[in-house]
């Protein structure tokens, strides 16, 4: 079971097929631009690819969040690392080749679209709000330390399904295991149900989700896709004591996220 | 560059060879409205080769109804032939003038692959919804494959012209059965040619037409056992002593494992499986076989 989970998470290693300029910007943020473009990998011939171009600790990083999401059973895409080069975009957005995180749109017709708008977009908010995963999605975030949530995280398939992609400021150099961040999902979570019985239940879950995180062989998934390329072994062993310590961490940080005037209850 | 980079840039693959464009060519269904749907994708290489696959699959297009099926593919193809013949006379697809009001040439996108049929893929896969990639492998498939017969037909032919008629041969079991195909049925020998991919594209599809062969040259052999023919071979096009950089380490093991598998069943059934490189040696392989 644990080999077929990690064989799942393969990440491919691949080049950009199309020539010289013949990437397109899909939304800039905040968090770095996401372009669009064909990427080429070994035994899997093209495919349309989103991808970020970002230095090699956010790589690692974000790579390792999608890694530790996708075995957890949260909705995220399949990833790739794919190599860039100066000549391939229309503007200036690296001077030398480059290592590019990619999501990959495998499937044909791949209806996978960036959000582009939460606030003015009432629909997605209900979305995102009424989604089916939020409460292991925000423990997650509280576990990883993403301390944003920006639209462009999120992928929509077309349909009810949300993917999540990207965890900004995940993992971050420094960052204390009992660190506060502000959880935008977890406040969504609360904001759907604020009377006391909805908040124990929402604490509820999110203890239940974190429950899991244990599971995760985090230094496999290491191992498994080469990330100790990208990083040297000494940020590996800071981010892994990170989020060892941060389990134990986070039943306390979910009692002062969501206050309840009375203690736990058995629900 | 730091060190690191350029030691995790060694990890990535190269680029395929094969330069080409690929071209989307939308239509307005409503003319003016500007809501455009991809209909067709052109894809030319840098070698000249050109091709095109229609962007609406066959199973949208059997959804639209009969009558407008019909009309609309051939709106598709009158457009298309259009635009290729003004390539003939020099002008690029995007440069050429819409044929009826309503289509219009997308910006060409340069890109690589291994041959016409994966830039054509690319174009299929970035622009039209309602294509399918599986139609359009499965179009490639059958042309290859018999590309890859008539190589061999036509490089024996020039050798050995006599041999014409027993090329593309059918028999039946009985009279109410349908036809079985046999590639070749000669004076002593019944020879047929399967074919193993270069690339991970249709791997399994590729296996099992070899199965399909070897089991209809089985099945002639037990039809044929009072018959002259005395040599029954199924000589495959396995390009692994050529190219293989396409496919990774598991996909290259299938391949072993499918190949001794095929060896295994032809073993038990006294049918012999040669592996060639090319059309040119499948032609000696035949040739040299009838002779005997």
């Amino acid at each position: 079971m644990l080999n077929q989970k990690l064989a799942e998470n393969d990440v491919p290693f691949g080049v950009l097929a199309g020539q010289a300029k013949q990437v397109e910007l899909v939304t800039s943020g905040k968090h770095g631009d996401i372009w669009q473009g064909i990427g080429h990998f070994r035994g899997v011939d093209e495919i349309p690819i989103y991808f970020r171009v970002m230095d090699n600790r956010e790589l690692f990083t974000e790579c390792l969040s999608l890694l530790i999401s996708r075995y957890l059973n949260v909705p995220s895409p399949k990833i790739a690392l794919v190599a860039v080069h100066p000549t391939h975009f229309p503007i200036h957005v690296t001077p030398s080749t480059t290592v590019a995180m990619a999501v990959l749109r495998d499937e044909h017709p791949s209806l996978l679209r960036h959000i582009t708008q939460i606030d003015d977009s009432p629909p997605i908010y209900d979305l995102i709000s009424k989604w089916s995963h939020l409460a292991t999605a925000a423990a997650l975030d509280e576990w990883l330390g993403v301390n944003t949530r920006p639209a462009g995280s999120f992928l929509v398939d077309g349909g009810r399904e949300l993917l999540l992609h990207s965890f900004p400021g995940a993992i971050a150099e420094g960052f204390e295991p009992d660190g506060y961040i502000i959880n935008s999902l977890m406040l969504m979570l609360e904001l759907n149900d604020r009377s006391e019985l909805g908040l124990q239940r929402t604490k509820k879950l999110l203890n239940k989700a974190a429950s899991k995180f244990h599971e995760a062989p985090l230094y496999d998934l290491i191992d498994q896709m080469k990330l100790e390329i990208l990083d040297g072994e000494d940020h590996i062993d800071n981010a892994i004591n990170l989020l060892s310590s941060r389990i134990d961490e986070l039943s306390g940080l979910f009692d002062s996220a969501i206050r309840t005037s009375q203690a736990s209850m058995d629900l | 560059m730091k060190k690191q980079d350029e030691h995790l840039l060694q990890e990535f693959p190269y680029l395929p060879n094969y330069k080409g464009k690929w071209w989307p060519v939308f239509m307005e269904p409503i003319v003016g409205s500007g809501e455009r749907i991809a209909v067709a994708i052109i894809a030319e290489g840098a070698d000249g080769d050109i091709a095109w696959h229609q962007g609406i699959s066959k199973r949208v297009m059997t959804a639209l109804g009969k009558n407008t099926a019909t009309g609309l593919t051939g709106l598709i193809s009158t457009a298309i032939d259009h635009y290729l013949k003004s390539r003939n006379s020099g002008l690029h697809f995007d440069e050429a003038p819409p044929p009826f009001s309503g289509f219009f040439v997308g910006a060409a996108n340069a890109t690589h692959s291994k041959d016409i049929s994966g830039i054509l893929e690319q174009g299929i896969r970035s622009t039209s919804l309602f294509s399918s990639v599986k139609e359009l492998r499965s179009q490639n498939t059958n042309q290859q494959n018999s590309r890859f017969l008539n190589d061999i037909r036509d490089i024996t032919l020039e050798v050995k012209p006599k041999l014409a008629n027993f090329f593309h041969q059918t028999f039946r079991v009985s009279e109410s059965a349908r036809r079985t195909p046999i590639d070749f049925i000669g004076h002593n020998s019944a020879i047929s040619f399967a074919k193993f991919p270069d690339s991970a594209r249709n791997l399994g599809y590729y296996v099992g037409q070899a199965k399909i062969k070897l089991w209809n040259l089985n099945s002639f052999r037990a039809f044929d056992n009072k018959a002259k023919n005395d040599k029954y071979e199924l000589i495959i096009l396995n390009p692994e002593n050529v190219i293989l950089s396409s496919l990774t380490d598991h996909q290259r093991t299938i391949l072993r494992e499918s190949f001794n598998e095929l060896t295994m069943a032809a073993d038990a059934e006294d049918i012999r499986i040669t592996q060639v490189a090319d059309a040119p040696k499948a032609s000696s392989r035949l040739i040299q076989l009838e002779a005997a």
